[in-house]
């Protein structure tokens, strides 16, 4: 009995084996045709984009993704689209000519008119956010290294932080200033900006940005434009709204140090540091609690590094309006508002 | 039934992993135009490196500075926000000294809460380049987490986290353990993007415990500052997090670090597979003081005597000296005459500087190296006051004989210029004696003495050749040099004598200028008197030298010395006003070979280094000159140990053989043989 309730257990195994292994198979085959897909797929929305430049180390070549119907194509701003059609090559080889619809100087982004492109297009999902951790992939023309039909290249990376541009790095002379996803790869080689940003489900999380390197430290800075940002410059360009890029803006009527009672140690190194040296009686800077000695870290979230950049921050803060301070007295951190 | 169970244990498995093919294909989200099935294991590795970051993330902070020098070295210097990493619940935070080097006004600290507090830089670690704050806390901070070393393994993921972004979430750079013990064991090393976007914040493993602080330390660190050229290329290096910690109580006391020195020299070879076989102890130094002896072969070593590792080479020995720091002990285990020693060393920071002991005597060349003959006692000099005499041979130096390995050169090298050494002497009756000798560091003005004296009595008239058919060229040879446009000729005294060591001077002239006859004339009654041969470059371009052209004098060197009988003990380089540099350049580069340096006419630029001076590598200066440069350099040269006589003056080269510097010069190359 026993013996025949095992057989019959080893044949119901038996065929359960056989049949799982199958599934397994399946499993292992689906998952590796998966990333095979993936990457099939999302490439075909990436196109090749070739324009004016070529000299001087500009170069005559981009990249650039298909969106929504596929007929329209997001790009960066850049001087390749200083030509009258703009050549585009599909994944499949095919050669479409391409009008500028618009740009987005702020956010360096251009949208391109194509016809009857049969390209697959990305959604723009602006709820999509990435982390600092998580795997991304780009799909760039970087180089120049694909033509015709040949695929765009992929290289995988890390998230490394999602930051603001301007207020981290002093050395950066980068025209979009914004949030931007910051990978640990180097993505953003010649030919690639315009390019895909994707995550592990093939979805656009952003837009490849321009080369960037910080003067000050020599770091390159591998950055693309989160998909909001790109869903919300797309919307401005296709509605007409587009603003033009503002780097700072300086105050009509700008605060002085010298009429806000504030006088300062000599400024005679390229960094002196903002140490008070004396405050002026009944002044705006005596009232607020500014005392000689006070060292100034902040003002309104920027840092002050030196009397000179502080010269430069109060150039932007209108006369009447009230300011910050973040001050080192001492071992403390004290906190200081001036109303005028 | 044994089998049955493991049939069931298969059945279930099986099972379990269809559901989780079924589960996963179910998870497709259909909206998303390129949506496909998640790709499990990039999923979990993507998961990993956000829970190991955030689990980490709050024991991270940023480093703010304000204020002090932009231009250190020659470089920019980062007024950006680094990133530091807290060590313990009360606000002892490591970082990287990188941010550090324009000396700011003021350090904060920015919590990942975004609180900002004022910090003190408590002491800096110059070994690994690393610097310990304080700041004060209202509430426990949350330290780091140690990483178990003994389970790391090459390969594995590792983070390298920052905090230059965002105070209040790490920035994550993904990369493998590449290395353990680089930079001389001091340093694990990965390839994970390690910038100053990320120095001085942790290196952490997939738990988010901490195996090391980011760096930029690198083998290559020559001056302060010259860190930064190794970003984004696949290198980055971290100290790990158990040597910091076992250095924290030290530098919490306000302890500055720094490598370790123990004074000794050993030998050349291959590094890999030669034995650590002491040649050399700098006198006064902690190796003298432990009573290490040349001659000592280093067996064992590490930090003290229940830590050392086997030393079977150099590169063993370097990679235990490496973690080493200046105030800490280096435990050795040598071999001596057979017998094994166990020392101790207390390691400084810097080495007394080392200056070559002088006893003012002329060796007879023509003597046996084990008997050498004192050939002329230079008037005042230690051993004139000592009474040494012509004719005597000295077999004995603080009672070690001489032999071939343990010349006179090398016994000399390693007296401490401050001591009184014993000479054994046999005079020229046969009787042997002792003499106590007070040594002093070479005098700046023993020039003054008739050098004339001792010729008189060196060369015998036999020894000069016969008119016969020497195989060399004498007179003004031209040199081979080939494939370069520089032209270069030597002078070969015509008494010149193969039997007969030869003394060589390597010039460089001044750019676009060179008259060989001028120089001929000039040298040529020196060269056939003392026996030197004097070999001249002239530069490429007529506009001035290149520093690539510093090849030309090693070339010139290599070529005479292989065509002529050369005195090792009498080779010089030399230069002229912009050939000046090259001479001073090719004696730094090989500081073993050349006993004299000879600056011309000379302007020295103020950045350029001086290495101390060592045994073996203690060169004599000769500078003469007006510019106002020479004087600082002279007085560096001083002070990093060098013997240097100073002349006032431009030697005109257009009047050379008229030249009154001509003199000096020449008794100065005369005497570069004294000991």
């Amino acid at each position: 009995m026993i013996q025949r309730l095992s057989i019959l257990f080893a044949l119901g195994i038996a065929f359960l084996l056989a049949h799982s292994t199958v599934a397994q198979e399946q499993g292992l085959s689906k998952s590796a045709s998966n990333l095979e897909d993936l990457f099939e797929s999302a490439q075909r929305s990436v196109v090749k984009l070739y324009g004016a430049g070529g000299m001087r180390g500009l170069e005559s070549y981009q990249s650039g993704v298909a969106i929504g119907d596929g007929n329209t194509i997001l790009t960066s701003w850049s001087t390749v689209l200083d030509v009258d059609k703009v050549r585009v090559v599909t994944y499949d080889g095919r050669r479409l000519d391409a009008e500028v619809l618009g740009v987005d100087p702020e956010c360096e982004l251009a949208l391109l008119k194509v016809e009857d492109s049969k390209l697959p297009g990305f959604v723009l999902d602006a709820k999509l956010q990435v982390r600092a951790g998580q795997r991304v992939f780009s799909i760039t023309n970087l180089f120049g290294i694909a033509a015709g039909n040949e695929a765009c290249s992929y290289q995988k990376g890390v998230v490394m932080a999602v930051a603001n541009l301007q207020s981290k790095f002093s050395g950066l002379r980068s025209v979009y200033r914004g949030k931007a996803i910051v990978v640990d790869v180097m993505t953003n080689n010649p030919g690639a900006t315009g390019g895909a940003l994707i995550d592990l489900g093939g979805r656009l999380v952003g837009i490849i940005g321009k080369e960037l390197r910080d003067e000050q430290s020599g770091i390159w800075i591998n950055y693309s434009l989160p998909i909001d940002v790109v869903a919300a410059s797309v919307e401005r360009i296709n509605s007409g709204k587009t603003r033009q890029a503002t780097a700072m803006t300086l105050a009509k009527n700008p605060h002085k140090a010298s009429d806000l009672g504030l006088i300062f140690i000599p400024d005679v190194i390229p960094k002196t540091p903002a140490f008070v040296d004396r405050v002026r009686k009944d002044s705006l800077a005596e009232k607020s609690g500014i005392e000689p000695n006070d060292l100034i870290l902040i003002v309104n979230d920027q840092r002050i590094d030196s009397q000179k950049t502080l010269e430069q921050m109060f150039l932007m803060i209108e006369r009447g309006d009230s300011l910050q301070m973040l001050i080192q007295r001492g071992t403390e951190l004290v906190r200081v508002q001036i109303r005028p | 039934m044994r089998k049955r169970l493991f049939s069931l244990v298969f059945f279930c498995y099986h099972l379990l992993t269809s559901c989780l093919c079924i589960l996963a294909l179910a998870s497709v989200n259909p909206e998303l135009s390129h949506a496909q099935t998640p790709l499990s294991l990039e999923e979990l590795e993507q998961k990993a490196f956000e829970d190991a970051q955030a689990f980490v993330q709050d024991s991270v902070v940023q480093i703010e500075t304000f204020g002090g020098a932009q231009i250190v070295n020659r470089q920019v210097t980062s007024s950006a926000p680094a990133t530091g990493t807290i060590l313990t619940a009360d606000g002892w935070i490591v970082t990287s000294t990188f941010q550090f080097k324009s000396q700011p006004a003021s350090i904060t600290v920015v919590l990942s809460n975004k609180e900002r507090k004022p910090a003190k830089l408590i002491a800096r670690d110059s070994s690994r380049e690393l610097a310990l704050l304080k700041i004060e806390v209202d509430a426990p901070l949350k330290p780091v987490t140690l990483s178990d070393r003994s389970l790391w393994q090459i390969g594995q993921w590792t983070l390298a986290i920052g905090k230059t972004f965002d105070p209040s979430i790490g920035s994550c750079s993904a990369g493998i353990l590449s290395a353990q013990g680089r930079i001389w064991n001091k340093a694990i090393q990965t390839d994970a993007k390690i910038s100053p976007q990320n120095y001085g914040g942790p290196l952490v493993d997939m738990h988010g415990r901490v195996m090391g602080i980011l760096t930029p330390i690198n083998p290559g660190i020559v001056t302060e500052g010259e860190v930064e050229q190794w970003y984004d290329s696949g290198i980055g290096f971290a100290i790990p997090l158990e040597d910091v910690l076992e250095r924290l109580p030290r530098m919490q006391k306000g302890e500055e670090l720094y490598p370790g020195k123990v004074g000794i020299r050993w030998r050349g070879g291959d590094e890999y597979n030669t034995p650590v076989l002491i040649d050399g102890v700098t006198p006064g130094s902690p190796a003298s003081e432990a009573g290490l002896e040349v001659g000592d072969k280093i067996l064992s070593a590490g930090p003290s005597p229940d830590r050392v590792k086997p030393i079977a080479n150099h590169s063993d020995f370097k990679h235990a000296m490496g973690p080493l720091d200046a105030g800490g002990q280096l435990a050795l285990v040598v071999e001596r005459k057979g017998q094994r020693q166990e020392l101790s060393c207390k390691l400084v920071r810097e080495l007394p500087t080392y200056r070559e002991a002088y006893l003012g005597i002329l060796i007879d060349p023509a003597s046996d190296p084990k008997t050498p003959k004192i050939q002329f006692v230079i008037p005042d000099s230690p051993a004139a006051k000592a009474g040494l005499g012509p004719n005597s041979i000295i077999e004995s130096v603080d009672g070690k004989s001489l032999d071939d390995k343990h010349p006179l050169e090398s016994r000399i090298a390693n007296l401490n210029y401050r001591s009184v050494v014993e000479i054994g002497i046999r005079d020229p009756s046969g009787q042997s004696t002792k003499s106590k000798i007070e040594l002093t560091p070479r005098p700046e003005a023993d020039l003054l003495w008739d050098y004339k004296a001792p010729d008189q009595a060196e060369k015998p008239k036999e020894q000069q050749p016969q008119g016969g058919d020497p195989k060399q060229a004498l007179g003004t040879v031209q040199l081979p040099i080939s494939d370069v446009k520089n032209k270069a000729f030597a002078i070969v005294p015509s008494n010149y004598d193969d039997r007969v060591p030869h003394g060589l001077l390597v010039l460089f002239a001044d750019a676009g200028e060179l008259n060989q006859k001028q120089w001929t004339e000039a040298w040529e009654p020196f060269a056939r008197e003392h026996r030197w041969i004097i070999a001249v470059a002239q530069s490429a371009q007529e506009r001035g030298w290149s520093f690539e052209e510093v090849e030309i004098g090693m070339r010139m060197q290599t070529w005479v010395a292989r065509s002529y009988s050369i005195d090792r003990r009498r080779i010089a380089v030399g230069g002229f006003a912009t050939g000046s540099i090259l001479a001073y350049i090719t004696a730094v580069q090989f500081p073993e070979l050349y006993r004299g340096v000879w600056l011309s006419n000379a302007k020295i630029p103020k950045s350029i280094r001086i290495n101390p001076s060592e045994p073996f590598k203690a060169a004599n200066f000769f500078i003469n000159g007006i510019d106002p440069s020479i004087d600082e350099f002279a007085e560096r040269l001083r002070q990093n140990g060098y013997s240097l006589q100073r002349q006032s003056g431009d030697l005109d080269s257009s009047k050379l053989v008229e030249a009154p510097l001509l003199a000096p010069i020449q008794r100065w190359l005369r005497l570069l043989e004294a000991y």
